[in-house]
């Protein structure tokens, strides 16, 4: 079941959301008793459980149903996420491509975080192990720093 | 019996004791009687020894008086033979005391005049050095305060070109934000990061 939730999911969070979904959906079918109502869950988590293979949820019982939850969120916390900054939201479309990529080179349970900052201006900059290495438009600007300055000067 | 005792004991008493007083009394007449011619003849050899006495005081006084006048005169003619001679040595001693003591003036005057001049030197070189040494303090106060001042001259105006710098930087980078919010495509944008990714890989960030 892990590798098959992964391979749709490109961000921890994401991740924890979709389980945190799976899991009260499962519970509502299996001790939901005649009351199986799904309109309490958003729409697009329906449509990405519908759009998964048919066997997804196979091996998953009333019984193991808590135990493999845990074992499965204990799994996401090993998980580790390169944080990519950038200036402007990138489309989700976007974010899968980036991912996939990454997973060819660093292996399949590779995870981003997109986050916004403006001040970056294009580019991105990285954050991986709490380590930060800025590829932005700005940080160009700030390393040219004194060139541009001495074009500016060479102006007055 | 004793009462009778004390009665004729001092009846004895007062007998022997009247008895005693008129022995006495005749034994007084008697030597009277004996002494009077001696104390005369004796009364006449010491009135005449006296007389004798006095003769002799009277010549000895009128000796003494004579040597009395003798002495004054000696005292007089040497008293005034030690007060000439005293003029003498006084007037003397004066007039060599006048003579030190111009010789002295003259000789404090020409010291004194010596030293004048000396101090007067000295006074002149002292101002001068004075004059030179504050005219010297005052230039390097001066050259101080100049230096100060183009410090701070000079650290303002770096300040305000930093400023300046600053502000170049802000506009440029204000400017690209908004140009390239609407200039930069997502396809850019994402080779932009892809880029950094590669770059990232290549420096081995990401392990």
């Amino acid at each position: 079941m892990f590798p098959k939730l992964v391979s749709q999911t490109y961000t921890i969070s994401d991740l924890e959301q979709k389980l945190q979904f799976l899991k009260l959906y499962l519970k509502l079918q299996f001790f939901g008793g005649e009351n199986k109502n799904n309109n309490k869950f958003r729409s697009e988590d329906l449509i990405w459980l519908e759009s998964m293979p048919a066997d997804f949820l196979k091996g998953i019982t009333a019984e193991n149903l808590e135990k493999t939850f845990e074992q499965l969120e204990t799994q996401v916390k090993t998980l580790k996420s390169l944080a990519i900054l950038v200036p402007a939201e990138l489309p989700p479309k976007t974010i899968a491509e980036i991912t996939n990529k990454l997973r060819k080179d660093y292996g399949p349970n590779f995870f981003i975080e997109i986050k916004i900052d403006p001040n970056l201006i294009a580019g991105c900059a990285l954050v991986w192990n709490g380590s930060l290495r800025d590829y932005s438009l700005k940080a160009k600007i700030d390393e040219m720093r004194p060139e541009i300055l001495a074009i500016f000067k060479s102006w007055r | 019996m004793p009462d009778a005792i004390i009665i004729i004991s001092t009846i004895l008493s007062v007998f022997s004791l009247c008895l005693f007083i008129s022995e006495r009394n005749k034994r007084l007449k008697l030597k009277k009687q004996i002494d009077t011619p001696l104390l005369e003849s004796a009364n006449s050899e010491a009135s005449e020894i006296i007389n004798r006495a006095s003769i002799k005081a009277q010549t000895i006084l009128g000796k003494s008086v004579q040597t009395e006048m003798k002495l004054e005169e000696v005292q007089a003619t040497q008293a005034k033979a030690l007060q000439e001679a005293m003029e003498k040595r006084f007037e003397a001693a004066f007039k060599e005391y006048l003579e030190y003591l111009n010789a002295t003036r003259e000789k404090a005057n020409q010291v004194l005049t010596q030293k004048t001049q000396t101090v007067f030197e000295r006074f002149e070189q002292n101002l001068s050095d004075f004059l030179i040494q504050t005219q010297q303090k005052s230039t390097y106060t001066i050259d101080l305060e100049m230096q100060a001042a183009r410090n701070l001259i000079d650290t303002y105006k770096r300040q305000q070109l930093n400023l300046i710098d600053e502000h170049i930087i802000a506009v440029l980078e204000r400017t690209l934000s908004i140009v390239l919010a609407k200039k930069l495509s997502l396809e850019d944008q994402v080779d932009l990061i892809n880029e950094a990714l590669e770059k990232a890989k290549t420096e081995k960030f990401i392990i």
